[in-house]
């Protein structure tokens, strides 16, 4: 009997969790008694940038870690899209993390652990694929990975079950729909101030809502350049200080004084 | 294999393989630097001996001086080596010539990337030449080059009891995707062959050491015995893999990681293709498997080198070997090459 | 699209940048850009990077900028200022960079009183490569090749700036800044420029930063670090104020 191979491209941004997702899916196939390989793969240097990821999953012998071409692509970046490309061929499915958080774009979670959810989906779609891996393990694995902060096990383990919330036909999107998001901004404005915000520059640090001596800031539920949640101003407690525009490190708020 | 059976296996990517090796070996003693991708190298190091006092870690200020704290160690008996890349290898040929002129067990393992200078921070076959010559004058070394995490496992096991019966520098040449890859090895028992013990004496015996002279006739005295040595030692040390060349009337020539492509492409030209084409894989790229090399390439139509550099594999072979047939190379300088390259370049 | 956010010598299009969120290299980055973009030096500026992170700046601005090896961006820079001695030299590296592998160069351009600008980002570890320990590591702190935390007894955090006090002339400007306080940062950065460009001398800002990815902190916790640590060891000010100025 052939053996059969399912191998999985994973390309992501530094910072979404990517090289996390990948570990977890090849450690839980490997409990399953399967032969594994994860290749991870980086932009320039290990911080910063791109974040790829090669999976082979085999009921036989694995002899290369690379692959031309994947059973499965997951995509969720804009950033560098003719990378994934190059793995897809008619039989590829596809996993675009764009078209996920816009079906979930009500909950806020999902941007801080997409991670998780296309974890979810890769075991659902792995499976009508005969590789069976135990969803069971999977969460017990993400439970013991997280013990320390059960806020971001909670967290976590969300994004995981939201993926019951998804129908089969938007497990595979195409990519065509994956493009750079127009710059825009967020204005706002009262008798003394301009707040502006620039969504597309926002990383979702917070280190701005740290900062506000007037507690003027919080997290919305928009997202940022990470799908992240990116932060919002209570006008009537903002005092204008400028505190978060300089302390911003990706220059994503402006505040004008009349 | 078959898929639904709870099983132990745990994954280890190339790193953490290579560690235990050395460790098994009996290695006491690390210097490093950080550098991609041989920093988790120094990382599993300081993770599985920082608890036990018999182990010794120098983070250095730089490759270079981290080299000279394992010439330090080696010369007070401790099975030592360093972990480096790209830049890193360049930096490191300072004291890996001091090593070769006074005849050092040096132990290093080296994951190529692509240069020159920052280059990729990954892959590449490039440092073959650097790992192989990099030192001035006359220096002679030991250079495994592997395959999979598993073959750093097996052949830093092995480099610190060659190292240190034949006294020659000795490389573990590998690469990024080896280095990170993860997947299920296969440990064994191992009880090292050689104690190491200290170089340099007190009291008696060997207690003056250097490595210059004074006039050209001394080294060159010095520089034959080498040379006699490392003759000596070639046939015994050599390593090579060979798959399905015995009735091959092609030969493909490759090293390290490119192997697995070569071994997957030959599998569907054999089957799908009717090509009666084998591997000849190098192992040890220093000292060369010249005698089976000759003999595998002999009476051959074609022989293909393929490697991701611009030839430095290439310069080997044609060096070592007699090649009467056709070569036709394949050369991705910086880029991995997949076993469709392999199939398209045997069928055109 | 130039954001009215944006110095005016930010290259649009490499935004958002590469670095992590919460890294404090984006707000240092930010203040020697409204920095040149006050002195109006953007056309006679040269920037050298090195390896670390600060290899994500390469493509920031619109300025001359230049990365290279490990360690070398300090005589790279120099060898620059030396042969077009009209361009404002400036060094930007990491606590690595400078203090380890870099700290000979660096010294020795001190001993010269190279008239060229150094900001080091200290981060108190090796970002780029995943958190190791760097010359910089604080007593305790948790590092991947301290992971017991890093040993007190005998060993010494360095205080680049201070050593430098000993190694430079009297008309160098020697400072630590902190990212908490963003506006003193700039203030910092544009005394230094000035100290080249007026005074043809060396400068030099240590800037404290924070590294929520490697440290493993989030925004809070960062700050805290950075706070109630760094700056309790790393004395913020002017270490050495140019006897020029």
């Amino acid at each position: 009997m052939n053996p059969k191979t399912l191998k999985i491209f994973i390309s992501s941004e530094g910072g979404q969790g990517g090289q996390l997702l990948a570990s977890i899916f090849v450690k839980a196939a490997s409990m399953s008694g399967f032969n594994v390989s994860l290749l991870p793969h980086y932009g320039v240097e290990k911080r910063g940038g791109i974040s790829l990821a090669y999976l082979v999953v085999s009921n036989g012998v694995i002899s290369n870690p690379r692959f031309t071409k994947a059973d499965i692509v997951v995509v969720t970046t804009w950033r560098q899209i003719e990378i994934p490309k190059q793995f897809i061929d008619k039989h590829t499915i596809i996993i675009n993390g764009y078209h996920l958080l816009n079906i979930l774009n009500y909950h806020k979670i999902v941007g801080k652990s997409l991670n998780m959810l296309i974890l979810a989906i890769l075991i659902k779609i792995a499976k009508t694929l005969d590789f069976t891996i135990s969803q069971k393990l999977i969460e017990k694995i993400i439970t013991d990975k997280f013990s320390n902060s059960a806020s971001v096990l909670g967290q976590n383990m969300s994004a995981f079950n939201l993926s019951n919330e998804i129908g089969k036909n938007d497990y595979s999107q195409p990519l065509d729909t994956i493009k750079k998001p127009k710059l825009n901004q967020i204005i706002l404005k009262d008798g003394q101030k301009q707040f502006t915000r620039f969504p597309q520059m926002c990383k979702g640090c917070g280190l701005c809502i740290e900062k506000c001596p007037a507690g003027a800031l919080g997290w919305s539920i928009e997202k940022g350049f990470l799908n992240k949640p990116i932060p919002e101003v209570d006008m009537q407690k903002c005092i204008a200080c400028k505190t978060c525009e300089n302390i911003c490190p990706d220059c994503a708020i402006k505040i004008i004084k009349n | 294999m078959i898929g639904g059976q709870l099983s132990n296996k745990i994954l280890y990517n190339g790193s953490e393989a290579a560690i235990k090796g050395c460790l098994q070996a009996g290695a006491t003693f690390f210097a490093g630097y950080p550098i991609t991708p041989g920093t988790e190298i120094m990382e599993q190091w300081v993770k599985k001996t920082s608890e036990n006092q018999k182990y010794r870690f120098i983070q250095a200020e730089d490759e270079t001086s981290a080299g000279f704290n394992v010439i330090g160690a080696i010369l007070a008996g401790k099975k030592a080596f360093t972990a480096t890349a790209g830049p890193g290898n360049t930096l490191m040929q300072d004291p890996i010539s001091m090593a070769e002129a006074m005849r050092l067990p040096f132990v290093a393992i080296i994951m190529q990337r692509g240069g020159p200078s920052t280059g990729t921070v990954i892959f590449s076959q490039q440092e073959v030449n650097l790992t192989c010559h990099g030192g001035n004058g006359e220096g002679h070394r030991i250079v495994y080059s592997t395959s999979t995490p598993q073959e750093l496992y097996n052949y830093c096991l092995k480099a610190f009891d060659i190292a240190w019966k034949w006294r020659f520098p000795t490389f573990i040449l590998a690469d990024g995707y080896q280095a990170k890859q993860e997947s299920q090895v296969v440990f064994k028992k191992y009880i090292p062959r050689i104690n190491s013990k200290p170089i340099l004496k007190y009291n008696h015996g060997n207690n003056n050491l250097r490595n210059c002279y004074n006039f050209e006739t001394e080294l060159a005295l010095n520089l034959e015995k080498n040379i006699r040595d490392y003759n000596l030692m070639s046939k015994k040390v050599c390593e090579y893999e060979l798959y399905k060349a015995s009735d091959a009337s092609e030969i493909i020539i490759t090293h390290g990681i490119t192997s697995l492509s070569v071994i997957e492409a030959i599998d569907i030209l054999r089957t799908k293709f009717n090509k009666k084409i084998g591997l000849f894989r190098p192992i040890t790229l220093a000292p060369f498997p010249i005698e089976v090399g000759n003999k595998v390439i002999s009476n051959k139509t074609n022989i293909y080198i393929a490697e991701s550099s611009n030839g430095q594999l290439a310069s080997l072979v044609k060096s070592n070997l007699n090649i009467r047939s056709t070569i036709v190379e394949l050369l991705k300088p910086a880029v991995p090459i997949s076993a469709e390259d392999i199939i398209n370049l045997v069928r055109k | 699209m130039r954001l009215s956010s944006f110095p005016i010598c930010f290259k649009e299009i490499t935004k958002p940048h590469k670095f992590c969120p919460g890294c404090g290299h984006g707000i240092v980055l930010k203040e020697l850009g409204f920095a040149v973009d006050e002195l109006d030096i953007i056309n006679d500026t040269l920037l050298g990077v090195d390896i670390g992170c600060s290899l994500l700046a390469w493509d920031f601005f619109n300025i001359a900028t230049i990365q290279t090896h490990h360690g070398r961006t300090i005589p790279i820079v120099s060898g620059y200022k030396s042969a077009q001695n009209k361009k404002i030299c400036i060094a930007y590296v990491g606590d690595g960079g400078a203090y380890a592998i870099g700290l000979q160069a660096l010294i020795t351009a001190s001993l010269r009183n190279d008239p060229i600008t150094i900001i080091v980002v200290n981060n108190t570890l090796y970002g780029m490569t995943g958190g190791q320990m760097a010359p910089t590591t604080l007593c305790n702190e948790l590092t991947t090749t301290t992971p017991n935390g890093k040993i007190c007894e005998g060993i010494k955090p360095i205080l680049g700036p201070e050593l430098l006090k000993n190694t430079s002339s009297e008309k160098a400007f020697i400072a630590r800044a902190t990212i908490s306080r963003p506006l003193e940062v700039g203030e910092m950065i544009k005394k230094a420029l000035l100290n080249q460009i007026v005074n043809n001398s060396f400068s030099f800002v240590e800037i404290l930063s924070i590294c929520p990815t490697n440290w493993k902190k989030d925004a809070k916790e960062s700050f805290e670090f950075l706070e109630k640590y760094m700056e309790k060891y790393f004395t913020v000010g002017v270490i050495n104020e140019s006897k020029n100025s």
